[in-house]
């Protein structure tokens, strides 16, 4: 079995073959029954006789037909730290008494039991069995649950079937968002109904100002204290409530740090991710629309606008379906994002290449509203000294281009989740109302 | 092949075995020092050479008990059983017959799986079962032997012809089975 899982491929032939308990069992009844005979020593006779019982049982009990092997996952699709079962089975399985499931374990995948590998006794008359092996998932992504191997061994270890690779199932982990949170209106609410504070009076529950009535306003909104010592007429008047976009920009180009799954340390890319997935649940469960756009990516990795349960799946299974550095350049000019005007860009990367520094630049230079989260683990070190010098000398070109960033009206802020935007919303908000210049 | 990479390679594998694979691996070992211990207790000598030949052969089977290391163990201690011990037909050999059924076994039973599985304990007393009816058929076999040494019967050329004609038959019938080639 483990020869095959370690990749010594060889071929095995479909059905059941002499096992080499049976062979040893053999070779040395016959041979110690010849010497004993030939030579006149029944003493060797007595050594035989347990050998030549296990031979003689071990074919007659000999299978008669080969197992059909299938197996499956019984979830597709976890959460990160979710776990599940995968179930190998084996029909016409009569005449064996022990079967064997071992897995290639992958990384970021826990197994139960841990060295992913499990026998089971098959019971005298049973003609299936199944083979259970549980595991979680430790890291986002989509990832294979390891090449696996199946084999059986019939009654007195005679005969043997497999080792057979088994068919390897993909499992799609969606990243478990980290806690967000955001008390912070959005700049530019833009749509019809929702949550966020608007430039107009309408219909909502923040207070705007006291007026004149004017046909058409709701009896309900008189304001009586006032009309009374006015003498006409008035009316409160509220903040219309709206909701607003965001599109969530993410930088797969590189990944900084190492991963150890969820509970362990955090690669760039991890709280990219994480962090992605926590801005979309957010705005999505106060009724905005969210789209996510992969940096690089054209097609497949862009999500278009959207709002509710299953925009927020659509995006979590996108964000799952990313990969470091998978791809190449993309030139910031030719970037078409398909948003309207009054959006909020959230830009997720570690800002170490320029390419996602003049992708940010270019998206404010075309009026939209971009807020940077920096996803840069702070606690990035390299144990050689070179590599060390080598990584402080990054982070000072690195602190040179966001502050370049900084200069074109993009604030970059650092995820700390719950609160992260708040302050630049606030602020976004604030400057929203004042005139300002844009490149078209 | 390259020695170094297979011999990281089968290092790697042993480091992760589970304890009972352990167990049965030692085992091994203490079923050839159990056959060594027979030989000098019945008052047998054992000369270096095929002490350290078997002891090699025991160490190799404890790593690789999947192998044909088995064989050549099982062949070494059944030999240097024979030529060391003065009485053959003491009631020792049913002692070696299980020692050596029981190494046979173990072998068998570290080779269900890969060296991290753990084997149910259903199965484990399933072999402890065949392993006394294995015993109690080399008892048999050692009483009919002595019962016929008892009668002091008189050899006969006849009788060894047909034994042999009769283990011929036998190799012929187990090299075909194992030729075979099974559905």
């Amino acid at each position: 079995v483990s020869e095959v899982v370690s990749g010594g491929e060889r071929r095995v032939s479909e059905g059941w073959r002499p096992g080499p308990a049976l062979v040893r069992a053999g070779l040395i009844s016959t041979v110690l029954s010849a010497v004993a005979v030939t030579f006149g020593q029944p003493a060797l006779l007595v050594l035989a006789a347990p050998f030549l019982l296990h031979t003689v049982v071990g074919l007659v009990r000999r299978p008669r037909r080969a197992p059909v092997r299938s197996s499956w996952l019984d979830h597709t699709s976890l959460r990160e730290g979710e776990g599940t079962r995968l179930t190998t089975r084996l029909d016409g399985i009569a005449g064996a008494e022990h079967a064997v499931v071992a897995l290639t374990r992958t990384p970021w995948t826990a197994y139960q039991p841990p060295s992913a590998t499990r026998g089971t006794a098959v019971g005298p008359g049973r003609d299936v069995v199944e083979v259970p092996i549980a595991l979680a998932s430790r890291r986002w992504g989509r990832r294979s649950t390891g090449a696996g191997v199946v084999a059986a061994t019939s009654e007195w270890a005679a005969y043997q079937w497999g080792p057979h690779r088994l068919d390897e199932r993909m499992l799609t982990t969606l990243p478990m968002p980290g806690r967000f949170d955001s008390a912070a209106p959005v700049p530019h609410p833009i749509g019809l109904v929702g949550n966020h504070p608007a430039r107009r009076t309408g219909d909502g529950s923040e207070f705007a100002s006291i007026r004149p009535f004017t046909p058409g306003d709701r009896l309900r909104r008189v304001q009586w204290r006032v009309s009374l010592r006015t003498g006409d007429l008035h009316v409160t008047s509220t903040v219309a409530e709206e909701d607003s976009s965001v599109l969530l920009l993410l930088d797969s180009g590189t990944e900084l740090g190492e991963s150890g799954g969820i509970g362990g340390k955090a690669s760039s890319l991890d709280v990219a991710v994480r962090a992605a997935g926590a801005i979309a649940e957010h705005y999505l469960h106060t009724g905005d629309r969210v789209g996510l756009r992969v940096l690089g990516a054209t097609s497949g990795r862009a999500v278009p606008l959207g709002g509710g349960n299953r925009q927020l799946r659509r995006l979590l299974d996108t964000l799952a379906r990313v990969e470091p550095g998978r791809y190449g350049k993309v030139d910031p000019s030719r970037m078409r994002l398909h948003v309207g005007a009054g959006t909020v860009v959230v830009v997720l990367s570690p800002m170490l290449s320029d390419q996602s520094v003049a992708s940010t630049r270019m998206l404010a230079g075309r009026g939209l509203t971009v807020v940077v989260v920096d996803t840069l683990p702070p606690d990035l070190s390299f144990a050689e000294p070179r590599r060390q010098i080598a990584w402080r000398m990054r982070l000072l070109e690195r602190e040179a281009m966001l502050r370049r960033v900084e200069h074109s009206g993009v604030p970059v802020v650092t995820w700390r989740g719950p609160g992260t935007l708040d302050e630049v919303l606030r602020g976004l908000g604030r400057r929203a109302r004042a005139p300002r210049l844009v490149a078209r | 092949v390259n020695p170094g990479a297979a011999t990281r390679r089968m290092a790697e594998r042993l480091s992760g075995s589970s304890r009972q694979q352990l167990v049965l691996r030692g085992g091994i070992g203490l079923g050839t020092l159990g056959v060594f211990v027979v030989i000098l207790l019945t008052g047998g000598t054992v000369s270096l050479f095929w002490t350290s030949l078997v002891v090699l052969a025991a160490v190799v089977t404890m790593l690789i008990p999947h192998d044909f290391a088995p064989l050549v163990l099982l062949g070494a201690l059944a030999w240097v059983w024979a030529i060391s011990v003065p009485d053959l037909s003491s009631p020792s050999v049913i002692l070696v017959a299980a020692l050596l059924f029981g190494i046979h076994v173990l072998c068998a039973l570290t080779s269900y799986g890969p060296p991290e599985m753990v084997l149910d304990t259903v199965l484990l007393r399933t072999w402890l079962r065949r392993g006394g009816l294995a015993v109690a058929a080399a008892a048999v076999v050692w009483m009919a032997s002595w019962l016929v040494s008892e009668v002091d019967a008189p050899g006969s050329d006849w009788v060894r012809v047909v034994a042999l004609g009769l283990v011929l038959v036998w190799t012929a019938l187990l090299t075909a089975r194992l030729l075979r080639r099974h559905p």
